[in-house]
């Protein structure tokens, strides 16, 4: 009897455990550039949460659009209204996988995984330098997105006001997740 | 027991894969956000919307109006009979309190008014419709159409006063409600009295992504509808690009400010012996406000 309960009681302590392998951020920082020669465009957010498991590598990314600042109010408006319409679609989403995951610190690593924008599901691979800091690891980096994957309309008077590949840029300071 | 063991173990081992996008689904707070756009400028048309502008926008508006003469087949004029233009200026103090003037060609109204947010729209319809007041004066500068201007400058005065109900019902339509009350200075449009109520309407329908059409009407009590003027009614369309609003309208009244539109039409709605009067209310947005340094400073 009891060389089959030890085990059984044993079983959900383990898994408790692995909890702390998750590391969280309430204020990650995206940004967003769009350089043309008539406008420069940009805006960041300061509250994207970001959640990872560093044992499998697991990695996922949540924002609100609403919480993307522009300079001009009325951009940012303009943004929300007309183009990503955050409102039938207020997030966007990542959900990928860090590969090659390992312990050395400052190195350059791959995340694969699917961002969820705009009603569109597209695969995309981030090149992302893993930092360790005293209270965790920090992910940052940048990469370029096209407009078109996530079917954004822009209308043809506007077209050379906004870049086809916009730059994004990301920060995350992790720190260890407790629920 | 040892079943009770089993099921514990396996409700751990559930939370444990649980989607990383669950946690952050329960992390992220509850949107607490304003709706945004029910209306896409501060006028609908020619009358006040529920919106204000965020702090430190600048407004520069251009008004255009054109009309036929009723019976006036013979003439010889290109495209309109006549025109009217409106100058106007507005500028955004807080996210809530926008100022404005403006001066009119044809009938020599200087306007000015102060529009006051007082309630706003939330997503989570923890405040289900925004609530706006205004209050405008007006001052007539000359005699034109049916209206007399009075010897006494005391009397050139008029002033209107607005509570604006809006609720954006659907990411589409929106529709606001606005009880106004009007003082002029004279006894005009209706002779025996100063004080006018009117209740006015007006809807945006949106058709695009950058276009909506909108229409207002505006009830006016306390005058015979007729002989002393008509009800105000709009229609048309709003088209937002980049820094620009254009506002392509259908009206029957010859006017641009907060009084002389509400009181002083003088003919109903039509499209028959130019009673139709259309124009452009272009308005160019300039933000003197950098509101991403101010998120930075915080």
């Amino acid at each position: 009897m009891s060389r089959v309960l030890i085990p059984l009681i044993c079983l959900p302590l383990l898994t408790l455990g692995q909890v702390n392998d998750k590391i969280i951020t309430r204020q990650g920082q995206v940004s967003f550039f769009s350089y043309t020669s008539v406008e420069n465009i940009e805006a960041t957010n300061n509250q994207v949460f970001s959640i990872m498991d560093q044992k499998s590598g697991e990695i996922a990314v949540q924002m609100l659009l609403r919480a993307f600042v522009f300079k001009k109010a009325l951009m940012q408006e303009h943004f929300n209204e007309s183009y990503v319409e955050s409102d039938l679609y207020p997030k966007l989403v990542f959900s990928g996988n860090m590969l090659d995951v390992g312990d050395e610190p400052t190195i350059v690593r791959t995340v694969k995984g699917i961002m969820d924008f705009h009603g569109v599901q597209k695969e995309i691979e981030i090149k992302t330098k893993v930092e360790s800091s005293s209270k965790g690891v920090i992910l940052h980096g940048e990469f370029e997105v096209g407009v078109a994957d996530f079917n954004i309309n822009i209308p043809p008077l506007l077209r050379p006001n906004i870049a086809k590949a916009i730059q994004v840029m990301f920060r995350f300071e992790y720190e260890p997740y407790e629920e | 027991m040892i079943l009770l063991v089993t099921a514990l173990s396996v409700a751990i081992t559930t939370v444990k894969a649980q989607n990383l996008l669950d946690i952050l689904d329960k992390e992220q707070p509850q949107s607490d956000l304003f709706t945004q756009a029910t209306f896409k400028a501060n006028r609908i048309l020619l009358g006040q919307s529920v919106e204000t502008r965020k702090e430190g926008t600048f407004e520069l508006v251009l008004g255009t109006r054109f009309w036929n003469l009723p019976n006036n087949e013979s003439s010889q004029v290109f495209f309109a009979d006549r025109f009217s233009a409106h100058f106007g200026l507005q500028y955004a103090l807080s996210d809530r309190f926008t100022f404005g003037l403006g001066v009119t060609t044809l009938d020599g109204i200087f306007n000015t008014f102060g529009k006051y947010r007082l309630l706003r729209q939330k997503e989570n319809d923890k405040i289900p419709f925004g609530l706006t007041l205004v209050q405008n004066a007006s001052y007539f500068s000359r005699s034109f159409n049916n209206f007399d201007l009075p010897e006494d400058s005391s009397g050139r005065l008029s002033y209107s006063t607005q509570a604006i109900i809006a609720r954006k019902f659907s990411r589409k339509f929106s529709l606001q409600l606005a009880p106004t009350y009007v003082h002029t200075g004279t006894e005009q449009p209706a002779s025996g009295t100063n004080d006018f109520f009117s209740l006015g309407f007006g809807g945006r329908y949106k058709l695009g992504n950058h276009v909506s059409l909108v229409s207002e009407y505006y009830s006016l009590f306390g005058r015979e509808q007729g002989s002393e003027g008509y009800d105000l009614f709009t229609l048309g369309i709003n088209w937002e690009i980049s820094d620009l609003i254009m506002q392509f309208a259908m009206t029957n009244s010859k006017s641009f400010d907060d009084v002389a539109i509400y009181t002083l039409s003088p003919n109903n709605f039509n499209f028959k012996d130019g009673r139709l009067h259309i124009g452009v209310n272009a308005t160019y947005v300039i933000h003197f406000k950098d509101r991403s340094k101010k998120k930075a400073k915080k």
